[in-house]
Protein backbone atom coordinates (compact mmCIF):
# COMPACT_ATOMS: atom_id res chain seq x y z
CA UNK A 1 0.00 0.00 0.00
CA UNK A 2 2.75 2.44 1.02
CA UNK A 3 4.75 1.68 -2.13
CA UNK A 4 1.71 2.30 -4.28
CA UNK A 5 0.99 5.62 -2.60
CA UNK A 6 4.60 6.66 -3.21
CA UNK A 7 4.26 5.60 -6.86
CA UNK A 8 1.12 7.75 -7.21
CA UNK A 9 2.93 10.67 -5.61
CA UNK A 10 5.87 10.26 -7.99
CA UNK A 11 3.55 10.29 -11.01
CA UNK A 12 1.81 13.42 -9.73
CA UNK A 13 5.15 15.17 -9.20
CA UNK A 14 6.22 14.20 -12.72
CA UNK A 15 3.01 15.63 -14.18
CA UNK A 16 3.36 18.84 -12.15
CA UNK A 17 6.98 19.15 -13.28
CA UNK A 18 6.02 18.72 -16.92
CA UNK A 19 3.41 21.47 -16.61
CA UNK A 20 5.57 23.92 -14.68
CA UNK A 21 8.95 23.38 -16.35
CA UNK A 22 7.89 23.33 -20.01
CA UNK A 23 8.97 26.59 -21.70
CA UNK A 24 6.21 29.13 -22.26
CA UNK A 25 4.68 29.56 -25.68
CA UNK A 26 6.52 32.32 -27.53
CA UNK A 27 4.78 35.59 -28.23
CA UNK A 28 4.55 36.58 -31.87
CA UNK A 29 7.72 38.67 -32.45
CA UNK A 30 6.03 41.01 -34.91
CA UNK A 31 2.60 41.56 -36.37
CA UNK A 32 2.03 39.67 -39.57
CA UNK A 33 2.49 41.66 -42.77
CA UNK A 34 -1.23 41.46 -43.39
CA UNK A 35 -1.36 44.95 -44.84
CA UNK A 36 0.77 43.63 -47.66
CA UNK A 37 -2.19 41.62 -48.91
CA UNK A 38 -2.72 42.44 -52.57
CA UNK A 39 -5.33 45.07 -53.30
CA UNK A 40 -6.31 43.18 -56.44
CA UNK A 41 -7.48 39.58 -56.07
CA UNK A 42 -8.62 37.74 -59.20
CA UNK A 43 -9.94 40.94 -60.70
CA UNK A 44 -11.55 42.17 -57.48
CA UNK A 45 -10.23 45.55 -56.31
CA UNK A 46 -10.35 46.81 -52.76
CA UNK A 47 -11.53 49.72 -50.68
CA UNK A 48 -10.68 49.75 -46.98
CA UNK A 49 -13.18 49.03 -44.25
CA UNK A 50 -16.20 46.78 -43.92
CA UNK A 51 -19.32 46.92 -41.79
CA UNK A 52 -18.81 45.10 -38.48
CA UNK A 53 -22.17 43.42 -38.84
CA UNK A 54 -20.95 41.61 -41.97
CA UNK A 55 -17.84 40.12 -40.36
CA UNK A 56 -17.61 40.79 -36.61
CA UNK A 57 -14.34 41.94 -35.06
CA UNK A 58 -12.84 39.51 -32.55
CA UNK A 59 -11.28 41.29 -29.55
CA UNK A 60 -8.63 38.55 -29.38
CA UNK A 61 -7.16 39.33 -32.79
CA UNK A 62 -3.69 40.85 -32.66
CA UNK A 63 -3.64 42.23 -36.20
CA UNK A 64 -6.17 42.23 -38.99
CA UNK A 65 -6.89 43.49 -42.43
CA UNK A 66 -10.53 44.15 -43.31
CA UNK A 67 -11.47 45.25 -46.77
CA UNK A 68 -14.32 45.63 -49.19
CA UNK A 69 -13.57 44.19 -52.63
CA UNK A 70 -15.58 45.00 -55.74
CA UNK A 71 -15.79 43.44 -59.16
CA UNK A 72 -18.23 45.28 -61.39
CA UNK A 73 -21.57 45.30 -59.59
CA UNK A 74 -20.46 42.54 -57.23
CA UNK A 75 -19.33 43.35 -53.71
CA UNK A 76 -17.60 41.18 -51.10
CA UNK A 77 -15.99 41.72 -47.73
CA UNK A 78 -12.87 39.99 -46.50
CA UNK A 79 -11.19 39.80 -43.14
CA UNK A 80 -7.85 38.18 -42.31
CA UNK A 81 -7.02 38.21 -38.61
CA UNK A 82 -3.96 37.04 -36.72
CA UNK A 83 -4.29 35.30 -33.35
CA UNK A 84 -1.28 34.56 -31.17
CA UNK A 85 -0.46 32.75 -27.90
CA UNK A 86 -3.51 30.54 -28.30
CA UNK A 87 -2.39 28.24 -25.51
CA UNK A 88 -4.47 30.74 -23.56
CA UNK A 89 -8.10 29.94 -24.46
CA UNK A 90 -9.00 33.61 -23.93
CA UNK A 91 -6.77 34.58 -26.87
CA UNK A 92 -8.26 32.16 -29.37
CA UNK A 93 -10.42 33.04 -32.34
CA UNK A 94 -13.96 32.84 -31.01
CA UNK A 95 -16.37 30.64 -32.93
CA UNK A 96 -19.06 33.11 -31.87
CA UNK A 97 -17.49 35.89 -33.93
CA UNK A 98 -16.95 34.24 -37.28
CA UNK A 99 -20.23 35.63 -38.60
CA UNK A 100 -22.90 37.86 -37.11
CA UNK A 101 -25.14 36.01 -34.66
CA UNK A 102 -27.38 38.79 -33.34
CA UNK A 103 -30.97 38.56 -34.65
CA UNK A 104 -29.99 35.68 -36.91
CA UNK A 105 -32.90 33.40 -37.75
CA UNK A 106 -31.03 30.69 -39.61
CA UNK A 107 -27.47 29.50 -40.27
CA UNK A 108 -27.25 26.93 -43.04
CA UNK A 109 -24.20 25.01 -44.17
CA UNK A 110 -23.38 25.58 -47.83
CA UNK A 111 -20.93 24.13 -50.32
CA UNK A 112 -18.88 26.43 -52.48
CA UNK A 113 -18.69 25.47 -56.16
CA UNK A 114 -14.94 25.05 -56.13
CA UNK A 115 -12.60 22.22 -56.94
CA UNK A 116 -10.06 20.96 -54.44
CA UNK A 117 -9.93 22.00 -50.81
CA UNK A 118 -13.07 23.95 -49.94
CA UNK A 119 -13.38 26.38 -47.07
CA UNK A 120 -16.29 26.22 -44.64
CA UNK A 121 -19.31 28.08 -45.93
CA UNK A 122 -22.54 29.12 -44.28
CA UNK A 123 -25.51 31.17 -45.36
CA UNK A 124 -26.56 33.49 -42.55
CA UNK A 125 -30.15 34.78 -42.65
CA UNK A 126 -30.66 37.94 -40.66
CA UNK A 127 -33.92 39.82 -40.84
CA UNK A 128 -34.47 40.36 -44.57
CA UNK A 129 -30.78 39.93 -45.51
CA UNK A 130 -28.73 36.87 -46.32
CA UNK A 131 -24.95 36.65 -46.47
CA UNK A 132 -22.66 33.84 -47.61
CA UNK A 133 -19.65 33.55 -45.30
CA UNK A 134 -16.70 31.37 -46.27
CA UNK A 135 -13.91 30.90 -43.75
CA UNK A 136 -10.84 28.86 -42.95
CA UNK A 137 -7.85 28.80 -40.64
CA UNK A 138 -4.19 28.91 -41.51
CA UNK A 139 -1.17 27.79 -39.50
CA UNK A 140 2.23 28.47 -41.01
CA UNK A 141 1.06 28.16 -44.61
CA UNK A 142 -1.23 25.16 -44.03
CA UNK A 143 -4.97 25.78 -44.29
CA UNK A 144 -7.76 24.06 -42.36
CA UNK A 145 -11.47 24.20 -43.08
CA UNK A 146 -12.46 21.79 -40.32
CA UNK A 147 -12.62 23.35 -36.88
CA UNK A 148 -11.62 20.04 -35.28
CA UNK A 149 -8.60 19.52 -37.54
CA UNK A 150 -7.55 23.08 -36.90
CA UNK A 151 -7.74 22.59 -33.13
CA UNK A 152 -5.71 19.39 -33.36
CA UNK A 153 -3.10 21.08 -35.57
CA UNK A 154 -2.96 24.04 -33.20
CA UNK A 155 -2.51 21.68 -30.24
CA UNK A 156 0.34 19.94 -32.04
CA UNK A 157 1.94 23.30 -32.88
CA UNK A 158 1.65 24.48 -29.27
CA UNK A 159 3.00 21.26 -27.78
CA UNK A 160 5.85 20.59 -30.19
CA UNK A 161 6.90 24.00 -31.48
CA UNK A 162 5.63 26.07 -28.52
CA UNK A 163 3.99 28.42 -31.01
CA UNK A 164 0.32 29.29 -30.96
CA UNK A 165 -0.23 31.56 -33.97
CA UNK A 166 -2.85 31.22 -36.67
CA UNK A 167 -4.81 33.24 -39.18
CA UNK A 168 -8.57 33.27 -39.60
CA UNK A 169 -9.57 34.23 -43.14
CA UNK A 170 -13.18 35.10 -43.96
CA UNK A 171 -15.00 36.13 -47.11
CA UNK A 172 -18.57 37.44 -46.96
CA UNK A 173 -20.79 38.01 -49.98
CA UNK A 174 -24.32 39.40 -49.67
CA UNK A 175 -26.91 37.20 -51.35
CA UNK A 176 -28.30 39.02 -54.35
CA UNK A 177 -32.03 39.02 -55.09
CA UNK A 178 -31.39 36.86 -58.17
CA UNK A 179 -30.37 33.89 -56.09
CA UNK A 180 -27.74 32.29 -53.97
CA UNK A 181 -25.80 30.47 -56.71
CA UNK A 182 -24.15 33.67 -57.94
CA UNK A 183 -23.16 34.63 -54.37
CA UNK A 184 -21.67 31.21 -53.70
CA UNK A 185 -19.72 31.46 -56.98
CA UNK A 186 -18.42 34.92 -56.01
CA UNK A 187 -17.40 33.69 -52.56
CA UNK A 188 -15.62 30.69 -54.08
CA UNK A 189 -13.78 32.88 -56.59
CA UNK A 190 -12.57 35.36 -54.00
CA UNK A 191 -11.79 32.68 -51.41
CA UNK A 192 -9.58 30.83 -53.88
CA UNK A 193 -7.69 34.03 -54.72
CA UNK A 194 -7.32 34.93 -51.04
CA UNK A 195 -6.03 31.48 -50.16
CA UNK A 196 -3.38 31.79 -52.85
CA UNK A 197 -2.43 35.26 -51.63
CA UNK A 198 -2.12 34.03 -48.04
CA UNK A 199 0.00 30.97 -48.72
CA UNK A 200 3.16 33.00 -48.20
CA UNK A 201 1.81 34.67 -45.07
CA UNK A 202 2.76 32.45 -42.17
CA UNK A 203 1.37 34.84 -39.58
CA UNK A 204 4.43 35.63 -37.51
CA UNK B 1 -6.64 11.34 -3.51
CA UNK B 2 -5.76 14.60 -1.75
CA UNK B 3 -2.45 15.01 -3.61
CA UNK B 4 -4.25 14.27 -6.90
CA UNK B 5 -6.77 16.99 -6.13
CA UNK B 6 -3.93 19.36 -5.20
CA UNK B 7 -2.41 18.91 -8.66
CA UNK B 8 -5.78 19.77 -10.15
CA UNK B 9 -6.27 23.02 -8.20
CA UNK B 10 -5.81 25.30 -11.27
CA UNK B 11 -8.20 23.10 -13.27
CA UNK B 12 -10.77 23.14 -10.47
CA UNK B 13 -10.50 26.92 -10.10
CA UNK B 14 -11.14 27.30 -13.83
CA UNK B 15 -14.22 25.10 -13.56
CA UNK B 16 -15.52 27.05 -10.57
CA UNK B 17 -15.12 30.25 -12.59
CA UNK B 18 -17.17 28.74 -15.44
CA UNK B 19 -19.87 27.47 -13.07
CA UNK B 20 -20.16 30.98 -11.65
CA UNK B 21 -20.13 32.74 -15.01
CA UNK B 22 -22.57 30.55 -16.95
CA UNK B 23 -25.94 29.79 -15.33
CA UNK B 24 -26.30 26.68 -17.52
CA UNK B 25 -23.15 25.26 -15.86
CA UNK B 26 -24.06 26.19 -12.31
CA UNK B 27 -25.10 22.61 -11.49
CA UNK B 28 -21.32 21.99 -11.34
CA UNK B 29 -21.33 23.33 -7.79
CA UNK B 30 -23.67 20.54 -6.69
CA UNK B 31 -21.86 17.70 -8.46
CA UNK B 32 -18.85 17.31 -6.09
CA UNK B 33 -21.20 17.32 -3.09
CA UNK B 34 -23.45 14.66 -4.66
CA UNK B 35 -20.37 12.62 -5.66
CA UNK B 36 -19.08 12.82 -2.08
CA UNK B 37 -22.49 11.74 -0.78
CA UNK B 38 -22.62 8.78 -3.19
CA UNK B 39 -19.23 7.64 -1.88
CA UNK B 40 -20.24 8.32 1.74
CA UNK B 41 -23.30 6.12 1.26
CA UNK B 42 -20.97 3.25 0.38
CA UNK B 43 -18.27 3.99 2.95
CA UNK B 44 -18.85 0.67 4.75
CA UNK B 45 -18.22 -1.64 1.76
CA UNK B 46 -15.36 0.61 0.61
CA UNK B 47 -13.61 0.42 3.99
CA UNK B 48 -14.04 -3.34 4.23
CA UNK B 49 -12.98 -4.12 0.65
CA UNK B 50 -9.93 -6.36 0.58
CA UNK B 51 -6.91 -4.88 -1.23
CA UNK B 52 -5.91 -6.74 -4.38
CA UNK B 53 -2.28 -6.87 -5.39
CA UNK B 54 -2.70 -8.74 -8.65
CA UNK B 55 -0.52 -7.63 -11.53
CA UNK B 56 -3.54 -6.95 -13.77
CA UNK B 57 -5.09 -4.61 -11.21
CA UNK B 58 -1.85 -2.70 -10.73
CA UNK B 59 -1.33 -2.40 -14.48
CA UNK B 60 -4.88 -1.21 -15.14
CA UNK B 61 -4.75 1.33 -12.31
CA UNK B 62 -1.37 2.72 -13.35
CA UNK B 63 -2.44 2.84 -17.02
CA UNK B 64 -5.56 4.84 -16.15
CA UNK B 65 -3.59 7.22 -13.93
CA UNK B 66 -0.84 7.76 -16.51
CA UNK B 67 -3.42 8.34 -19.28
CA UNK B 68 -5.25 10.86 -17.10
CA UNK B 69 -2.09 12.71 -16.11
CA UNK B 70 -0.95 12.72 -19.75
CA UNK B 71 -4.28 14.30 -20.70
CA UNK B 72 -3.85 16.82 -17.88
CA UNK B 73 -0.37 17.80 -19.07
CA UNK B 74 -1.44 18.09 -22.73
CA UNK B 75 -4.63 19.92 -21.84
CA UNK B 76 -2.82 22.35 -19.52
CA UNK B 77 0.01 23.13 -21.92
CA UNK B 78 -2.19 23.44 -25.01
CA UNK B 79 -5.04 25.26 -23.30
CA UNK B 80 -7.49 22.44 -24.05
CA UNK B 81 -9.52 22.88 -20.92
CA UNK B 82 -11.99 20.05 -21.57
CA UNK B 83 -9.16 17.52 -21.88
CA UNK B 84 -7.56 18.70 -18.64
CA UNK B 85 -10.86 18.80 -16.78
CA UNK B 86 -12.17 15.44 -17.97
CA UNK B 87 -8.92 13.80 -16.86
CA UNK B 88 -9.74 14.42 -13.17
CA UNK B 89 -12.38 11.68 -12.71
CA UNK B 90 -10.19 9.28 -14.73
CA UNK B 91 -7.21 10.04 -12.47
CA UNK B 92 -9.30 9.43 -9.34
CA UNK B 93 -10.66 6.17 -10.76
CA UNK B 94 -7.08 5.14 -11.57
CA UNK B 95 -5.90 5.94 -8.04
CA UNK B 96 -8.84 4.04 -6.53
CA UNK B 97 -8.04 0.96 -8.62
CA UNK B 98 -4.26 1.17 -8.19
CA UNK B 99 -4.24 1.83 -4.45
CA UNK B 100 -7.50 0.24 -3.29
CA UNK B 101 -8.02 -2.50 -5.83
CA UNK B 102 -11.14 -3.70 -7.63
CA UNK B 103 -13.06 -4.10 -4.35
CA UNK B 104 -12.80 -0.37 -3.61
CA UNK B 105 -13.44 0.60 -7.22
CA UNK B 106 -16.61 -1.54 -7.36
CA UNK B 107 -18.22 0.62 -4.67
CA UNK B 108 -16.53 3.96 -5.32
CA UNK B 109 -16.78 4.17 -9.10
CA UNK B 110 -20.25 5.66 -9.25
CA UNK B 111 -19.26 8.57 -7.01
CA UNK B 112 -15.98 9.18 -8.82
CA UNK B 113 -17.45 8.81 -12.31
CA UNK B 114 -20.27 11.16 -11.28
CA UNK B 115 -17.65 13.94 -11.30
CA UNK B 116 -17.79 13.87 -15.12
CA UNK B 117 -21.03 15.81 -14.82
CA UNK B 118 -19.21 18.83 -13.41
CA UNK B 119 -17.08 19.15 -16.57
CA UNK B 120 -18.62 21.59 -19.07
CA UNK B 121 -18.85 20.17 -22.60
CA UNK B 122 -16.40 21.51 -25.19
CA UNK B 123 -17.83 24.79 -26.43
CA UNK B 124 -17.68 23.75 -30.08
CA UNK B 125 -19.86 20.71 -29.35
CA UNK B 126 -22.17 22.70 -27.10
CA UNK B 127 -22.66 25.43 -29.71
CA UNK B 128 -23.52 22.96 -32.49
CA UNK B 129 -25.92 21.02 -30.27
CA UNK B 130 -27.50 24.22 -28.98
CA UNK B 131 -28.24 25.55 -32.47
CA UNK B 132 -29.78 22.24 -33.57
CA UNK B 133 -31.82 22.18 -30.37
CA UNK B 134 -33.06 25.74 -30.99
CA UNK B 135 -34.28 24.73 -34.45
CA UNK B 136 -35.96 21.60 -33.07
CA UNK B 137 -37.56 23.48 -30.18
CA UNK B 138 -38.82 26.20 -32.54
CA UNK B 139 -40.27 23.61 -34.96
CA UNK B 140 -41.98 21.66 -32.18
CA UNK B 141 -43.38 24.86 -30.64
CA UNK B 142 -44.64 26.10 -34.04
CA UNK B 143 -46.31 22.75 -34.73
CA UNK B 144 -48.01 22.79 -31.32
CA UNK B 145 -49.19 26.38 -31.76
CA UNK B 146 -50.68 25.56 -35.17
CA UNK B 147 -52.43 22.55 -33.67
CA UNK B 148 -53.88 24.87 -31.02
CA UNK B 149 -55.16 27.23 -33.72
CA UNK B 150 -52.58 29.99 -33.20
CA UNK B 151 -51.32 31.44 -36.51
CA UNK B 152 -47.52 31.30 -36.56
CA UNK B 153 -44.80 31.54 -39.19
CA UNK B 154 -41.54 29.80 -38.32
CA UNK B 155 -38.34 31.15 -39.85
CA UNK B 156 -35.47 29.11 -38.44
CA UNK B 157 -35.31 29.98 -34.75
CA UNK B 158 -37.78 32.87 -35.11
CA UNK B 159 -41.48 32.44 -34.43
CA UNK B 160 -43.55 35.19 -36.04
CA UNK B 161 -46.88 35.52 -34.25
CA UNK B 162 -49.62 37.87 -35.42
CA UNK B 163 -48.66 40.46 -32.80
CA UNK B 164 -44.94 39.91 -32.21
CA UNK B 165 -41.84 37.89 -33.08
CA UNK B 166 -40.23 35.50 -30.62
CA UNK B 167 -36.71 34.13 -30.87
CA UNK B 168 -35.78 30.75 -29.42
CA UNK B 169 -32.47 32.05 -28.11
CA UNK B 170 -29.48 30.05 -26.85
CA UNK B 171 -30.69 30.30 -23.26
CA UNK B 172 -34.16 29.10 -24.35
CA UNK B 173 -32.82 25.90 -25.92
CA UNK B 174 -32.93 22.60 -24.09
CA UNK B 175 -29.28 21.70 -24.51
CA UNK B 176 -27.69 23.83 -21.77
CA UNK B 177 -30.03 22.17 -19.28
CA UNK B 178 -29.51 18.63 -20.57
CA UNK B 179 -26.20 18.02 -18.76
CA UNK B 180 -27.71 19.23 -15.49
CA UNK B 181 -30.80 17.10 -16.01
CA UNK B 182 -28.82 13.95 -16.80
CA UNK B 183 -26.75 14.58 -13.65
CA UNK B 184 -30.00 15.01 -11.76
CA UNK B 185 -31.42 11.77 -13.20
CA UNK B 186 -28.32 9.76 -12.31
CA UNK B 187 -28.21 11.17 -8.77
CA UNK B 188 -31.92 10.59 -8.26
CA UNK B 189 -31.61 7.01 -9.48
CA UNK B 190 -28.76 6.35 -7.02
CA UNK B 191 -30.35 7.89 -3.95
CA UNK B 192 -32.58 4.94 -3.14
CA UNK B 193 -32.03 1.24 -3.69
CA UNK B 194 -33.82 0.22 -6.89
CA UNK B 195 -33.54 -2.52 -9.47
CA UNK B 196 -30.74 -1.69 -11.94
CA UNK B 197 -33.14 -1.48 -14.92
CA UNK B 198 -35.12 1.23 -13.10
CA UNK B 199 -31.92 3.14 -12.29
CA UNK B 200 -30.87 3.03 -15.94
CA UNK B 201 -34.34 4.05 -17.13
CA UNK B 202 -34.46 6.99 -14.71
CA UNK B 203 -30.99 8.17 -15.72
CA UNK B 204 -31.82 7.90 -19.42
CA UNK B 205 -35.23 9.52 -19.14
CA UNK B 206 -34.01 12.76 -17.54
CA UNK B 207 -32.79 14.28 -20.82
CA UNK B 208 -35.94 13.63 -22.92
CA UNK B 209 -38.10 14.71 -19.99
CA UNK B 210 -36.12 17.94 -19.77
CA UNK B 211 -36.52 18.46 -23.50
CA UNK B 212 -40.27 17.93 -23.25
CA UNK B 213 -40.52 20.25 -20.24
CA UNK B 214 -38.62 22.98 -22.08
CA UNK B 215 -40.82 22.71 -25.19
CA UNK B 216 -43.89 22.89 -22.97
CA UNK B 217 -42.46 26.06 -21.41
CA UNK B 218 -41.88 27.56 -24.88
CA UNK B 219 -45.44 26.71 -25.94
CA UNK B 220 -46.91 28.30 -22.80
CA UNK B 221 -44.73 31.39 -23.24
CA UNK B 222 -45.76 31.71 -26.92
CA UNK B 223 -49.43 31.31 -26.06
CA UNK B 224 -49.13 33.97 -23.38
CA UNK B 225 -47.29 36.28 -25.81
CA UNK B 226 -50.00 35.73 -28.42
CA UNK B 227 -52.76 36.48 -25.93
CA UNK B 228 -51.18 39.28 -23.89
CA UNK B 229 -48.34 40.69 -26.03
CA UNK B 230 -44.77 41.52 -24.91
CA UNK B 231 -45.82 41.86 -21.27
CA UNK B 232 -46.11 38.06 -21.19
CA UNK B 233 -42.35 37.71 -21.61
CA UNK B 234 -41.92 39.09 -18.10
CA UNK B 235 -43.85 36.20 -16.59
CA UNK B 236 -42.43 33.71 -14.17
CA UNK B 237 -42.34 30.78 -16.61
CA UNK B 238 -40.23 32.71 -19.14
CA UNK B 239 -37.97 34.68 -16.80
CA UNK B 240 -37.12 31.73 -14.60
CA UNK B 241 -36.96 29.29 -17.50
CA UNK B 242 -34.17 27.11 -16.10
CA UNK B 243 -35.87 26.73 -12.73
CA UNK B 244 -39.22 25.99 -14.35
CA UNK B 245 -37.72 23.26 -16.54
CA UNK B 246 -35.77 21.85 -13.59
CA UNK B 247 -38.86 21.62 -11.36
CA UNK B 248 -41.01 20.19 -14.15
CA UNK B 249 -38.35 17.56 -14.88
CA UNK B 250 -38.19 16.55 -11.21
CA UNK B 251 -41.96 16.10 -11.19
CA UNK B 252 -41.82 14.05 -14.39
CA UNK B 253 -38.97 11.95 -12.96
CA UNK B 254 -41.03 11.21 -9.86
CA UNK B 255 -43.87 10.17 -12.14
CA UNK B 256 -41.63 7.87 -14.20
CA UNK B 257 -40.21 6.41 -10.97
CA UNK B 258 -43.74 5.76 -9.73
CA UNK B 259 -44.66 4.01 -12.96
CA UNK B 260 -41.49 1.94 -13.26
CA UNK B 261 -40.95 0.93 -9.65
CA UNK B 262 -43.31 -1.79 -8.41
CA UNK B 263 -45.33 -0.78 -5.35
CA UNK B 264 -46.03 -2.64 -2.12
CA UNK B 265 -44.23 -5.87 -1.29
CA UNK B 266 -42.82 -6.20 -4.81
CA UNK B 267 -41.19 -2.77 -4.47
CA UNK B 268 -39.66 -3.77 -1.18
CA UNK B 269 -38.35 -7.05 -2.63
CA UNK B 270 -36.87 -5.16 -5.61
CA UNK B 271 -35.24 -2.70 -3.26
CA UNK B 272 -33.87 -5.51 -1.14
CA UNK B 273 -32.42 -7.21 -4.23
CA UNK B 274 -30.86 -3.95 -5.37
CA UNK B 275 -29.40 -3.42 -1.90
CA UNK B 276 -28.02 -6.93 -1.83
Amino acid sequence: MRARLLAVLALLVLAAGAIVLTPRVRECPRAAPLDGLSTILAGWTDADGIPDEALPVDPSEVAAVRRTYRSGPRVAWISVALFTRQDDPQRRASINRIYAEQDVSRVERATLPAAGARPNAVVVSRRDRRVVVAYWYQIAGRTYASETRFRLALMREILLARRGDSLLARVAVPVAPDGIAASLASAAELAAALRLALVGTPGC
Amino acid sequence: MVSTLALYVPVLLGMVADWSRFPSQSHGFAVPAIAAYLIWMRRGPIASAAPDGSRATVAAGVAALIAALGALVIGSLAGETFLARASLPVALLGVALFVGGPGVLRHAWIGLAYLFFMVPLPYLTLKTLTYQSRLFDASATAAALRALGVPVLQDGVMLHLANMTLEVADECSSVPAIAALIALGVAYAQLHPRPTRVKVALALSAAPLGLAANILRLILTSLAAYALGPIALGNVIHRFGGTTVFLATILLLLLVDRVLTPTGPARTRGAARARG
